[in-house]
């Protein structure tokens, strides 16, 4: 099941060539090439460990340090990407003493696509109180608040880890009806997941992703007139445990 | 968001397709009628509306709406159309329901006696 | 970018430093009230004790600020550019090395604060137990050894800034350092003892250049002896600290590993 689509085409958002990071003990991306085109919302889906997050954390930047050419937007990694990415970890990134109010003011300083009022309406309907201490908040909570700074911003590539993981059903369902919201032409979302069913609804294209190389890339609706079953239902068999 | 249970094996855009096609046929849309927004669609649904793209391309395809550039997609105005893809519909429909009933044993006079 | 990136560091720090600078308050009152106490009331023995714990912990209080000051320079740095905030850190659009610029400056400034706070404290406390004369014949004293001109002057202060840079260059590099892939196993003592051990070799270092200056060029003869000392000195620190950003910049780009 080696199908890597190459799709020849000026219209990608992402284009990496032989990309390879590698940690003292193990091999956390092995030379992966891919192209993403823009506009699509596409999900990244392989089992822990398998360089989902390594993947996300070399396209927002935090990771400088590998082999490879990375573009975004026929750009390297660099300023002039992080200007146009918008990056959601898998755990949160504030300190100690922040509230939503500081955390809104960075991104205001520093992003020109920010949009506060959006990110004021946002947190208003998922009832955060921009005033309160974060460290204080539930885990939900912060889940929330990191997600509406990030989809508040007009970025051209919107790069989420595991978003899904351990938000009540419907943080989750909110969740996935602001990226539906948000979807714009010109943008594209990567959500890395381990919890398929459900979401693959939402997905333009999967990538499946096992022991850091790529070893699918399919438009959802090919997987299914291909294999006549569902994106869930070939992940459990591509990533079978025996 | 509605939850609906989408089938496995069949592409959503189709599925989607079909679910549209059967408002247009069963009147609940009607002819003219103005269609939601491709967002607002998939925000219903809860998939990408690159599906729901699809789905409404595969209708324009076949007639049953098309798009006036700027107010959107409407249902066609073609009664006769609509009148005989919704018989199309039926007798896929009778098809499969024969062919389900001999599957149990039936054969077509006891099929006619039951209904 | 780099204005707005100080800007928002500073805000960040002030945090921290708000503590320090309630210390040396702290200090100053406790040392006020001594006095107070033996101005007011007769003296006796019970009087004097309470005294001389009141001075103990003011200058406690002092000491305290000043290490308070290392402390918070050391762990800013750490939450910032080595932890999980981090991950907000770089994914901020600014040039990597801006950020170590950005806390150079922040916390250069904040030293300073604190070194001229002690300073002032400890004039108000030779004026407020020694009388004004003392006051003046010890200011007399440093600027006599330390500013007594043009040339004296300047290369005091360039030794200090050499000095304090150099300084913070080789805490953000073991701090760095520290965090990468071999030696996460108990960051804090690896960092201090890194620490301590390079700063000992650069001492050692700047010592043995200053004895072979002397030797080879004589400068016991020269007017300004402990001035061209101290520039020697922080020419050294110079060439340390250049060394130490260096290698700082390859282990932040390069080496690190958050998780």
């Amino acid at each position: 099941m080696k199908d890597l689509n190459v799709i020849e085409s000026n219209n990608n958002i992402i284009e990496i060539n032989s990309l390879t990071k590698k940690y003292r003990k193990k091999i956390a991306l092995d030379d992966i090439s891919i192209q993403i085109p823009k506009g699509k919302i596409v999900g990244l889906l392989g089992p822990n460990g398998s360089g989902k997050t390594t993947l996300m954390k070399v396209l927002s930047g935090v990771i400088c340090n590998y082999q490879g050419e990375v573009f975004i937007n026929k750009k390297e990694i660099g300023v002039e990407t992080k200007k146009i990415v918008s990056y959601l970890p898998d755990k949160p990134y504030f300190a100690k003493w922040m509230r939503p109010v500081d955390v809104i003011k960075i991104f205001k300083d520093f992003y020109k696509d920010f949009k506060e009022d959006k990110m004021m309406s946002m947190l208003d309907s998922l009832g955060v109180d921009t005033k309160q201490k974060i460290v204080t908040m539930s885990k939900g909570m912060i889940e929330r608040l990191q997600l509406s700074l990030v989809m508040s911003r007009d970025a051209l590539l919107y790069v989420l880890d595991e978003p899904l993981g351990g938000v009540d059903p419907a943080t989750r369902d909110y969740i996935l009806d602001t990226i539906i919201k948000n979807y714009n032409p010109e943008g594209t979302v990567l959500i890395s997941t381990h919890l398929i069913e459900d979401v693959e609804k939402v997905f333009d294209s999967v990538i499946f992703i096992k022991q850091g190389k790529i070893v699918l890339f399919e438009e959802v609706d090919e997987i299914r007139e291909k294999y006549n079953k569902s994106v869930d239902e070939l992940f459990r068999e591509e990533f079978k445990c025996f | 968001m509605i939850k609906y249970e989408f089938d496995n094996d069949i592409p959503i855009y189709v599925q989607i397709m079909n679910i549209i096609k059967l408002e247009i046929v069963s009147n609940k849309i009607v002819p003219g009628q103005k269609l939601l927004s491709i967002r607002e669609i998939s925000e219903e649904f809860g998939v990408t509306p690159n599906t729901v793209q699809k789905s409404l391309m595969k209708l324009e395809e076949q007639g049953l709406i098309f798009t006036e550039r700027t107010n959107g997609k409407f249902v066609t105005q073609d009664v006769e159309l609509i009148k005989t893809t919704r018989q199309k519909i039926a007798r896929e429909k009778i098809d499969c329901f024969i062919k389900d009933m001999k599957e149990i044993g039936y054969d077509i006079s006891e099929i006619k006696n039951l209904i | 970018m780099f204005l707005k990136l100080v800007k928002t560091d500073f805000k960040y720090h002030s945090r921290s430093f708000f503590m320090v600078v309630m210390s040396v308050l702290l200090a100053n009152i406790l040392m006020l009230s001594s006095k107070g106490l033996v101005l007011s009331l007769k003296e006796s023995e019970s009087l004097k004790i309470v005294k001389t714990f009141l001075i103990a912990i003011a200058v406690m209080f002092l000491i305290i600020a000043v290490f308070g000051t290392i402390v918070m320079i050391t762990k800013v740095f750490n939450n910032k550019c080595v932890s999980s905030e981090s991950y907000l850190t770089y994914s901020l659009p600014v040039k990597r090395y801006y950020h170590i610029w950005s806390n150079l400056i922040i916390s250069t400034v904040w030293s300073v604060i604190i070194l001229v706070l002690s300073g002032l404290s400890a004039m108000l406390w030779i004026y407020v137990w020694s009388g004004k004369d003392s006051l003046v014949n010890w200011i007399r004293d440093i600027q006599k050894m330390f500013f007594s001109d043009g040339f004296s002057t300047f290369s005091c202060i360039f030794t200090s800034i050499c000095g304090v840079f150099s300084g913070l260059f080789l805490i953000y590099l073991c701090i760095s350092v520290v965090n990468t892939s071999v030696l996460k196993h108990r960051p804090l003592m690896m960092g201090v003892l890194a620490y301590i051990v390079i700063f000992y070799f650069q001492n050692k270092v700047i010592s043995e250049f200053l004895k072979f200056c002397q030797n080879y060029f004589d400068l016991d003869c020269l007017e300004h002896t402990m001035a061209v000392n101290f520039l020697i000195s922080g020419s050294v620190c110079i060439v340390f600290g250049i060394i130490y950003y260096i290698l700082l910049l390859h282990t932040i780009n390069k080496k690190l590993e958050v998780d």
